[in-house]
């Protein structure tokens, strides 16, 4: 080991961020699309109506909904519609009593311990879209994966975070040049291309990635590090959560006599001015109907940063404020800053696209790091005759997670509108289709890792891309022909990144069909003898 | 955060960043040659270029408020920097003064357009 630090910094990087590229190109994946949780979710779901009723008239809406179809339940929460999600979401709990047998789901469709709807606040009615888990599919994915249990996938994902982190770390230590190499790029040149590509990818987004990869085993952090709550509170970790994010206790006991519930208009209004304009975002009854019924107000997240906000409690009754909930200390509140600043929930539209366009970077970040491996490793094997093992498995998963996941995402969303409507788990089968079509394309490129297979996999994913508007058209009625009349900006711009996606993906896929070795120094030598200098923009072709 | 302010942002962190490219000998010598700038002009692109980021740090905060403010910051600088390093810089290194100036007066545009409306 007589390595310098550097060089001993530069090995870390490569076999960190290696061991868990192709995993982590996955999550980062999925995570860049959950910023567009609610838009992805309302493409996903065509049939739910574009609504304008918002506020107190949408939440006396949700309360007479409520009263007609979960009158015993224990509790009712709703979430008031906004600008991202036009519709009432609410659910509620049923009495022990009332349920009939426990059939091990935690959540029922209606019967169960647990009811939710959809409802319309204009109209007050449910509303009846088809069964998918629209874009709550890729934010789950994004932290529990699919098909293993839940526990293992925090760990899994943990860990590549973990990986991530200190590829970070190392990153920065081995970029000798960070700052002479900020703005270089010198496309056309092989290996030294996808290098100075994975550099400024990585720098110029660095504190978007040293941020989102901290600040997301932060959000995990009492599952990945239990030990200080349970040494702290050994006999009840509630009574931690409870006192650090001054959450409210149980509610007092029901008295058992009916009373007629407070106007929730009025409560609203006065959490609003309790917090001096602060929106509320939705509320908890708890014990409706009750003489001792209790509604909590929860703040909407709006301009804070911090994932925790405020709520109120008031008397279901009176309408008395019972409880503004204890100031929650310094470390929490750092807590909720960093779970906030993962979540980006603060952000309006244009910021969410600079969170966007930071997250596409992370993943090309990713991508051109497990391919740099590929390229500096394959010099090597053309010189000993046989491309090993090693390179052979590393250009498959390349191949199959860099051009596959697109195909998948893609492949995904076509599932949404073709799969008929009517078949049994709708939800579960769209997830089958994305797992099923990145399988075809993991398959495929085992099969044949070659430089062909990256074209027509890139060409794949741009044709199912640029497919998607067009199958939206010929199965809805929200294609963009509709929703750009309408000014419908989310059905519009969903349709029109499918096209943008497409068609950055075709191009990608056009330049691995075209590509020609680069020609030995040898023989640039004589070129640029002959021909003129062009200058920077004529290596770039 | 108005449409205005993003264009704004967006623009104050390209004309700084391309003003620090200009402040740097390489870039200097790819784009100019021979004809590059002396070390005392190198010196001006810098100040101007960290002053422009500085500035962009200012309007961000002021313009909303100092929670949002340096995390919109720090994204116009992250867009504004992968079109500079990965679009202009290698495809059309001529053009990097006058992308900032393009910039500059899509913003005039749309002030005078929000002013009048």
């Amino acid at each position: 080991m007589k390595q310098s630090f550097r060089q001993s910094m530069a090995w870390l990087h490569t076999w960190t961020g290696l061991l868990v590229g192709w995993l982590l190109l996955l999550i980062f994946m999925a995570g860049t699309a959950s910023y567009y949780r609610e838009e992805i979710s309302r493409w996903m779901r065509p049939e739910v109506p574009a609504t304008t009723t918002r506020g107190p008239l949408a939440a006396e809406r949700a309360l007479q909904y409520l009263q007609r179809h979960a009158a015993r339940a224990e509790s009712w929460t709703v979430t008031l519609p906004d600008d991202r999600t036009g519709t009432l979401r609410m659910f509620w709990r049923n009495p022990e009593s009332a349920t009939p047998v426990d059939d091990g789901k935690r959540r029922g469709r209606r019967g169960g311990r647990f009811g939710d709807a959809t409802v319309n606040p204009d109209t007050g009615e449910a509303i009846a879209a088809r069964e998918t888990r629209g874009g709550d599919f890729f934010y789950r994915l994004h932290f529990d994966l699919h098909y293993i249990p839940v526990v293992w996938a925090r760990y899994l994902v943990g860990f590549c975070a973990m990986f991530m982190l200190v590829a970070i770390i190392t990153g920065v230590i081995t970029h000798k040049k960070i700052f002479k190499d900020f703005f270089t790029f010198r496309p056309g040149k092989g290996q030294r291309s996808w290098l100075d590509f994975h550099n400024v990818s990585a720098v110029m987004a660095l504190p978007y990635h040293a941020m989102i990869t901290y600040t997301g085993i932060v959000t995990l952090m009492f599952m990945y590090l239990p030990w200080g709550v349970k040494a702290a509170y050994p006999a009840d970790e509630d009574a931690f959560f409870s006192a650090a994010f001054a959450q409210f206790g149980e509610p007092r006991e029901a008295a058992g006599t009916p009373a007629r519930g407070t106007d929730i208009a009025r409560l609203l209004d006065a959490s609003s001015r309790h917090w001096r304009g602060g929106e509320p975002g939705g509320f908890t009854v708890h014990h409706p109907g009750d003489a001792h019924a209790v509604v909590d107000v929860f703040q909407r997240t709006g301009k804070r940063l911090s994932i925790d906000t405020p709520s109120l409690r008031f008397d279901g009754v009176t309408g008395a404020l019972l409880d503004a909930g204890p100031a929650p200390g310094g470390a929490t509140r750092t807590r909720g800053v960093m779970y906030g600043l993962h979540l980006a929930r603060f952000a309006d539209p244009l910021l969410r696209l600079l969170f966007f366009l930071s997250g596409l970077a992370g993943c090309l970040m990713v991508a051109s790091g497990v391919i740099l491996w590929a390229i500096k490793e394959r010099p090597g094997h053309l010189k000993a005759g046989r491309i090993g093992f090693g390179l052979r498995l590393v250009d498959a998963l390349n191949i199959g997670t860099v051009a596959g996941l697109p195909i998948a995402f893609a492949t995904y969303f076509l599932g949404n509108r073709l799969l008929p409507l009517a078949i049994a788990e709708r939800a579960s089968a769209e997830a089958n289709v994305f797992f099923a079509a990145w399988a075809v394309a993991l398959l495929a490129a085992f099969a044949w890792p070659k430089r062909a297979m990256w074209a027509w996999q890139l060409y794949a994913a741009a044709l199912l891309f640029l497919l998607l508007p067009v199958v939206n058209a010929l199965t809805t009625s929200t294609h963009l022909g509709v929703s750009l009349a309408q000014r419908d900006w989310v059905m519009a711009g969903f349709d029109l990144a499918m096209f943008a996606l497409g068609a950055g993906l075709a191009c990608a896929g056009r330049r691995m069909q075209r590509w020609q070795p680069p020609a030995s120094a040898a023989a640039r030598r004589r070129q640029s003898a002959n021909v003129v200098d062009t200058g920077p923009a004529g290596a770039g072709a | 955060m108005s449409a205005l302010l993003f264009l704004l942002l967006t623009a104050l962190a390209y004309a700084g960043f391309a003003a620090l490219c200009l402040s740097m000998e390489k870039h200097q010598m790819d784009l100019h040659g021979t004809a590059r700038a002396g070390a005392g002009r190198m010196r001006q692109w810098r100040w101007f270029g960290w002053g422009l980021l500085a500035l962009a740090l200012l309007v961000a905060g002021q313009a909303e408020d100092w929670a949002r403010g340096p995390v919109i910051w720090l994204g116009a600088m992250t867009a504004a920097g992968l079109s500079l390093a990965l679009g202009v810089l290698p495809y059309r290194p001529r053009w990097l003064a006058g992308v900032a100036g393009v910039l500059a007066g899509l913003v005039v545009l749309m002030a005078i357009h929000r002013w009048l409306a």
